[in-house]
């Protein structure tokens, strides 16, 4: 593919890019380091890809698991996540629920959630089977209905 | 509202608002880096390199003073004594080191409470790959860790499986289908395979297999020992108290080619990481 075509490929999918990681990671300014870093990542590669944004977003859940991995060892320095000013009052208390899920879950609500990926597709990009996204899609939703049923 | 149709408005209205322009491509390289700009890269280079040169002569150096204080020469024949190890070396200076060891050998760590002494060392390879022949996956058997725990002290380790087939680019598929955790008996007992029915002393969680949806299971038998576990990553925190007590993790697979990697932290001291890596030499399922 030329570089033409990763121009645009990167024009195009950039914001996509952003969005995902600021769901999994709670943080624009940490959402846009790893969307530079997967397309830093993706650029000499793009030529040998078949779906190189099915690669991109998997590059951002792997690059997010690995900050979330780094944030438990360092759990006293973690920033509030989601405190951004893009979630209002109203959707705080969501947020707030989605913030402390664990990673995992909170990957597979996205995945299915935002970017209306399957369950084949959502298995694909977070490298685990079927059954296990529905284990996790299955475990976030009923965290998510217990702790929100007054908001519901 | 039902939940599901909350989260996805949510995420669509956050997104919406998010307006993150790109910035240009590459990161990073202005567009008027001309020849001059090139010429200073270069001097920065060289510099940084020379810089790494001094540290490393340096380095070496005091490495040399250490292990001959008296920087006498033998010249009877005797061999001179023998330097620390550069694993002993590197966890005696910084506390952190770094190994890579071809599978399926087995890394031992052990670490010693109320100190940062920390040592590693590698057995022979007693146990090989093995195909699982119920689904077909790898069984990385002893591809794990034993950590001989002399108590009190607290492991904490992080494991995950980065496959990279054939030299493509690595995607972090993260992914195993088991993981558990066994004490060995003083005797020396309890080694195998994991089975909560003979085993007694047997920790497991379970991520899922095939289109099953099977909770994480903890099957806590000693309450010293507390295991967390979701897909992808492990979180083991164990407290021992009997020093014979040992904490092997075994792992399960579909990858042939696995990267474990596990961070060992003892009180007062640095996280260790050990990698081990190699391609598992997997037969044909039985």
């Amino acid at each position: 593919m030329a570089d033409r075509s990763f121009a645009e490929f990167y024009a195009g999918e950039y914001a996509g890019a952003v969005r995902l990681a600021y769901f999994l990671l709670g943080s624009l300014h940490a959402a846009e380091d790893l969307a530079q870093d997967s397309f830093i990542a993706i650029e000499p590669r793009m030529s040998r890809l078949d779906n190189p944004l099915a690669y991109l977003r998997t590059i951002i859940v792997n690059g997010a698991s690995s900050v979330h991995r780094k944030r438990l060892r360092r759990s006293h320095a973690v920033a509030p996540m989601f405190a951004d000013r893009f979630v209002t009052p109203v959707e705080a208390e969501l947020f707030d629920v989605l913030a402390r899920l664990p990673y995992p879950q909170r990957a597979a609500l996205t995945l299915r959630f935002w970017c209306d990926a399957s369950l084949q597709e959502t298995a694909d990009l977070m490298g685990c089977r079927v059954g296990t996204v529905k284990s996790l899609v299955s475990r976030g939703l009923e965290r998510l209905r217990t702790e929100l049923k007054d908001v519901m | 509202m039902p939940v599901e149709a909350l989260l996805r408005r949510s995420l669509r209205d956050v997104a919406d608002r998010i307006d993150s322009q790109p910035p240009p491509w590459p990161p990073g390289r202005s567009t008027q880096f001309d020849d001059a700009d090139e010429h200073r890269v270069g001097i920065r280079v060289l510099a940084a390199a020379g810089a790494i040169c001094l540290v490393l002569v340096a380095g070496i150096g005091l490495w040399l003073i250490r292990t001959n204080p008296s920087g006498s020469v033998p010249t009877d024949g005797t061999p001179a004594a023998p330097g620390p190890s550069w694993v002993g070396n590197t966890l005696a200076t910084t506390g952190v080191t770094n190994s890579s060891i071809a599978a399926p050998s087995t890394t031992v760590v052990s670490i010693d409470a109320g100190s940062s002494a920390i040592s590693i060392g590698t057995l022979p390879p007693d146990v090989v790959a093995e195909r699982n022949p119920a689904d077909g996956s790898a069984l990385l058997g002893d591809v794990g860790a034993q950590f001989p725990v002399l108590a009190p002290a607290r492991v904490d380790t992080d494991l995950t499986f980065d496959p990279a087939v054939g030299g493509a680019p690595i995607t972090l598929h993260v992914s195993f289908d088991e993981i558990c955790v066994r004490r060995t008996a003083a005797d020396g007992t309890g080694g195998g395979a994991c089975d909560p029915n003979t085993d007694p002393h047997y920790v497991e969680t379970r991520v899922g297999g095939g289109d099953t949806v099977t909770p994480v299971q903890v099957l806590l038998l000693d309450s010293t020992v507390q295991v967390t576990s979701v897909p992808g990553s492990c979180t083991f925190s164990l407290v021992g108290t009997d020093p014979a007590n040992r904490l092997d993790l075994w792992a399960c697979t579909t990858t042939d080619t696995a990267t474990v990697e596990v961070d060992l932290q003892a009180p007062g001291a640095d996280i260790v990481r050990t990698y081990i890596q190699g391609a598992l030499a997997v037969g044909p399922a039985s």
